[in-house]
């Protein structure tokens, strides 16, 4: 290239020259000047074209070169297709898991929410007592959609929650948000049919509409447009739908779908029982506004956080708590980038998630450790051919050059299966996540630009990166010395150069190891917790029957019948139905005085409440400590019962007996109050299994009106769940025909609390044995390579009397170079990642010295007998065969 | 004329400029309105050749690495680039010479067997 600037350099005096040689020639001959340059000008030929065309050389014949190299790679490649496979594979798992995991990261914490000018959006938070929060009452998003923030618009939105709706008479159940009037506007989403809604849908008295996701309008409303205008019945009341949302919008929350939006205004009419939640005491809706161009970020939320004082009034209400009021009063407001909406799996997943993405970078950097070590083996193999090569003039870059075109090819060939490998691999991870209780199913995970843009850098930094160390060796090598089958001094670099590759690779898959023991240890730890219940062989079914059923009494019937039925199904050896059950993501808790018990403050006041039929602690297997348990006879108009956990005793009561003392909702209505303590029953965990488990209070499940409602019913099993769940399934529908009854084993329940921890276990242990196969491969072939350059110094050692274990020693004695150093750099290197895992593990530190040095040996182990097969095939040569063949 | 014609020209003429240009820096080092006028001399002006299209013949051949030039002064004592055969080049010469020969006996041998009959 440099020799052909200098020679296009002064190319035009060039041919300026030859022209005018051209011309003192034809006058020489007797022309005028006129003539003569005329002539010569002929004879010359068209100049700016000879220019091109001379310019063109040096471009053609690199195009042409370069067109060589790559019908030389491939026939090169295709004639050693066995190691083509082999690298393009063990990159392709590399690539390909690393993509997938990005397009995870990507759906999950990059992708921007599909409305225009996403970055213009952010979510309010509020810092109260130190705690930071993002939900916010009805009152207070109203007082602060009226605040002059200068915002270009603000709204409210819940998450999403299900309700029946559907156009009548096929009722299903579906999520539905509800969000205040400005939440479209804000947006500044158009409807692909019909309308959105406005404030004006957002007021008491305005008339029920609704608007749906395309995905719902398509799959129940058969995608018609005449359904626009026409009513659908949610929880039993009718709405009207007045527009569909574009497609590819579905909702706020990433990972739910929102399928039907409501406005806040119509939850009294939808669900009556719900018409507190628009008081000031119920902090329920996400807060979202978007900033008009101009404007930045921090000052938006500077003058938001300076106007809440004043606002802050129409947020409390006399019905609080004076502490919970001063909480609000005194909050401090920030806001935060909200272009990619909220996502409860957010919180949860993305510490996990950059954790793989870790992982799975350092399974890459192994695999490349292979690729690197067969593309010098083969480049070393090759070196006859190379020899020749740069002996008749080949240049060497040119050589070069052809290696990394081979690479290149290998490289792409690799991507593209990647890209196949990450297809699989995401869609994978998102079906182990969506037997989770989030639902995952409206996560989107096809790839999008940053994706590719992802999968094609790592390919490329992958191919540019085994590329230069190709290069680097091959750089080394000298043709004279090539030629007399000296491996001229590539040998010496390349050894070097492999035995610190497998060192590295040792020490990441050390890494990858320690990892994956805490993991898997930590989801050990989460299935060991003591709960307090067995779950174990119990079926939860529920049923929900306020779409049909709206009087108590009836309810409490329907529950009644139902019980006694499901507890005579063959099977069951006991039933019970109750209010919530344990980690399902429901909770009541409210404020407790007992009588003549510790005087608490109203946060200490809190406990968790559940209402239980009898044989509920029977079902779960929970141990009754004191007193007894409730019978089929503590209905209502029997003496109000309640029954306590230990922990509420030891809270309220310190060691004085429960059973018999008086307690009541304080505050509370006239039913919770005066409640005696029949029994003391052991904790049990409630939402969470990291927390201890909370004091609890248990109502009879009969006795109390208000409870009625979504039930569960608990029904232990003898292990048939088919057989017992189509049983109560036939039963149920006998009653109640048109509603949905979800059925989950318990033990399925609770293993979904601990799922991103399973997901973390399984995957880091799917890499760290990846990568232990890899380097154990890595170090194989070093040691058999180190052995095949000492063949001849082994047979002499042999043929002079050393034993077989001997020379066995002194080859592993040689390989404990690059498995010492890799080991201790790998136990550096967990101690450095431990620190960051402490949120990941439970139950045990993560600098916790038992795990490193567990691992350490069975990745000595493992290098070890890497090692030890080629050392003994050392062993076993026939030496004399070997001396004479020489 | 049309431009494809002109490349097809351009095709034929390519392997067969670059040779003539090797075989006649054989004699020495010379400049390029030198190097056109021996071609001409030498084929008793039986080849005439655009004199334009010697230049990218030149820098092939000086891509390829078979002959190579340097500054100097011409006989009317202008500055002028002097190309010179390289070593691969005089070996490219030797080979492509053989070639030639060959060719042109079996050319001979199909076009004019009569002289057997």
């Amino acid at each position: 290239m440099i020799r052909g600037k200098r020679a296009l350099d002064g190319l035009d005096q060039d041919i300026r020259d030859h022209i005018e040689h051209e011309t003192q020639d034809n006058i020489a001959k007797g022309m005028t000047p006129e003539e003569a340059r005329r002539q010569a000008k002929l004879k010359f030929g068209n100049v700016s074209l000879a220019k091109e065309d001379t310019r063109a050389v040096w471009v053609w014949l690199r195009l042409d070169e370069v067109r060589q190299d790559i019908r030389y790679a491939f026939r090169t490649l295709r004639r050693n297709l066995g190691f083509a496979a082999v690298v393009v594979l063990t990159l392709a798992l590399g690539i390909g898991a690393n993509t997938a995991i990005f397009t995870l990261v990507n759906a999950l914490l990059l992708r921007q929410l599909p409305v225009p000018e996403p970055r213009q959006l952010v979510q309010v938070h509020s810092v109260e007592n130190g705690r930071r929060g993002d939900v916010f009452s009805v009152p207070a998003v109203q007082a602060l959609q009226d605040a002059p923030a200068g915002l270009a618009g603000l709204f409210g939105v819940s998450s999403a929650g299900p309700l029946s709706a559907g156009p009548a008479p096929a009722v299903e159940q579906a999520q539905a948000v509800w969000v205040s009037g400005t939440y479209f506007s804000t947006l500044r989403l158009q409807p692909i049919v019909g309308r959105l809604l406005v404030p004006s849908d957002d007021r008491p008295n305005a008339s029920l509409v609704a608007v749906v996701s395309h995905q719902y309008w398509r799959r129940r409303l058969s995608g018609r447009v005449d359904a626009i205008g026409q009513p659908i019945v949610v929880q039993g009341v009718p709405v009207i739908v007045v527009g569909v949302t574009p497609r590819g919008f579905a909702g706020l929350t990433v990972g739910e779908h929102a399928e039907v939006t409501l406005p806040l205004a119509a939850l009294p009419q939808v669900i009556p029982s719900a018409a507190g939640q628009l008081e000031a005491g119920s902090q329920w809706l996400r807060v979202f506004a978007r900033v008009p161009s101009g404007t930045s970020i921090e000052q938006a939320g500077t003058r938001l956080a300076s106007l809440w004082p004043a606002l802050s009034e129409r947020a409390v209400s006399p019905r609080m708590s004076p502490q919970g009021q001063q909480a609000i009063r005194s909050a401090m407001l920030t806001v935060v980038p909200g272009g990619a909406g909220w996502s409860r799996l957010r919180t949860e997943y993305a510490d996990p998630l950059y954790v793989l993405m870790g992982g799975v970078v350092l399974v890459l950097l192994i695999a490349c450790g292979n690729v690197a070590h067969l593309l010098l083996a083969r480049a070393a193999a090759r070196r006859g051919e190379m020899s020749v090569r740069l002996a008749i003039g080949a240049g060497r870059m040119r050589l070069v050059r052809q290696l990394f075109t081979e690479g290149l090819i290998l490289t792409i060939g690799a991507a593209a299966v990647g890209l196949g490998i990450a297809y699989w691999m995401s869609h994978l991870i998102l079906r182990v996540l969506s037997v989770g209780p989030l639902d995952v199913v409206g996560l989107d995970i096809t790839p999008d630009g940053r994706v590719l843009g992802f999968s094609l850098l790592i390919a490329g930094l992958t191919g540019i990166g085994l590329g230069a160390v190709v290069a680097w060796t091959v750089a080394a090598m000298r043709p004279a010395l090539l030629m007399t089958g000296h491996s001229g001094g590539a040998t010496t670099r390349r050894s070097w150069a492999a035995g610190w590759l497998v060192a590295g690779q040792l020490a990441l898959s050390l890494m990858l190891l320690v990892g994956a023991a805490l993991f898997v240890r930590t989801l050990r730890n989460f299935e060991n917790v003591d709960t307090g219940f067995k779950s174990h062989g119990v079926l939860l079914i529920r049923v929900n029957p306020t779409t049909v059923v709206t009087q108590r009494a009836e309810m409490s019937q329907i529950f009644q019948t139902l019980l006694e039925r499901i507890r005579g199904i063959p099977g069951v050896k006991a039933a019970a139905v109750s209010m919530t059950t344990p980690l399902s993501g429901h909770r009541w808790t409210d404020g407790v005085q007992v009588a003549g018990g510790a005087e608490l403050s109203n946060e200490d006041r809190q406990v968790t409440v559940n209402a239980v039929s009898s044989d509920y602690f029977r079902t779960l297997s929970t141990r009754l400590i004191a007193g007894r348990d409730f019978t089929d006879s503590d209905t209502a108009g029997a003496q109000k019962a309640a029954i306590v956990s230990e922990s509420f005793v030891r809270r309220h009561l310190g060691n004085q007996t429960a059973v018999g003392r008086v307690l009541s909702f304080d505050p509370g209505p006239p039913d919770l109050k005066d409640l005696y303590i029949v029994g003391v029953v052991e904790d049990t965990v409630q939402t969470n299994l990291k927390a201890a488990a909370p004091p609890t209070l248990y109502v009879p499940f009969f006795q109390q009106p208000l409870v009625m409602g979504e039930s569960t019913f608990e029904v232990q099993t003898d292990g048939s769940f088919a057989q017992v769940a189509s049983d109560a399934r036939t039963i149920i529908r006998q009653t109640l025909p048109t509603i949905h009854v979800p059925m989950v084993p318990m033990a399925d329940q609770i293993r979904q609390t601990f799922l991103r921890e399973r997901l973390l276990a399984m995957f880091a242990s799917g890499f760290a044995l990846l990568a232990l196969g890899l380097s154990a491969l890595g170090l194989y072939a070093l040691v058999r390579h180190r052995v095949t350059q000492r063949t001849r110094e082994i047979a002499i050692r042999l043929a002079i009397g050393a034993q077989r274990w001997e020379v066995i020693g002194m080859v592993l004695r040689d390989a404990t170079a690059p498995i010492a150093v890799g080991l201790a750099i790998g136990l550096l290197g967990s101690w450095w990642m431990s620190r960051y895992m402490t949120s990941l593990v439970f139950g045990l530190a993560p600098t916790d010295i038992s795990n490193a040095v567990a691992m350490t040996i069975v990745l000595f182990s493992a290098g070890l007998l890497a090692a030890y097969l080629p050392a003994r095939r050392a062993a076993m040569m026939d030496a004399n065969l070997v001396l004479r063949g020489d | 004329m049309s431009t494809k014609r002109y490349h097809d020209r351009i095709e034929l003429l390519q392997g067969t400029l670059d040779l003539l240009i090797l075989r006649t820096l054989r004699l020495g080092p010379a400049h390029g309105h030198a190097i056109a006028k021996a071609i001409e001399r030498g084929s008793d002006d039986v080849l005439q050749v655009e004199q334009g299209s010697l230049y990218p013949g030149l820098h092939r051949l000086i891509k390829r690495g078979w002959i190579t030039f340097d500054e100097g002064t011409s006989e009317n004592n202008r500055r002028a680039k002097f190309y010179c055969l390289t070593a691969k080049g005089r070996k490219q010469l030797a080979l492509e010479t053989s070639r030639w020969d060959k060719l042109a006996r079996a050319m001979a041998r199909i076009l004019r067997p009569a002289k057997q009959e």
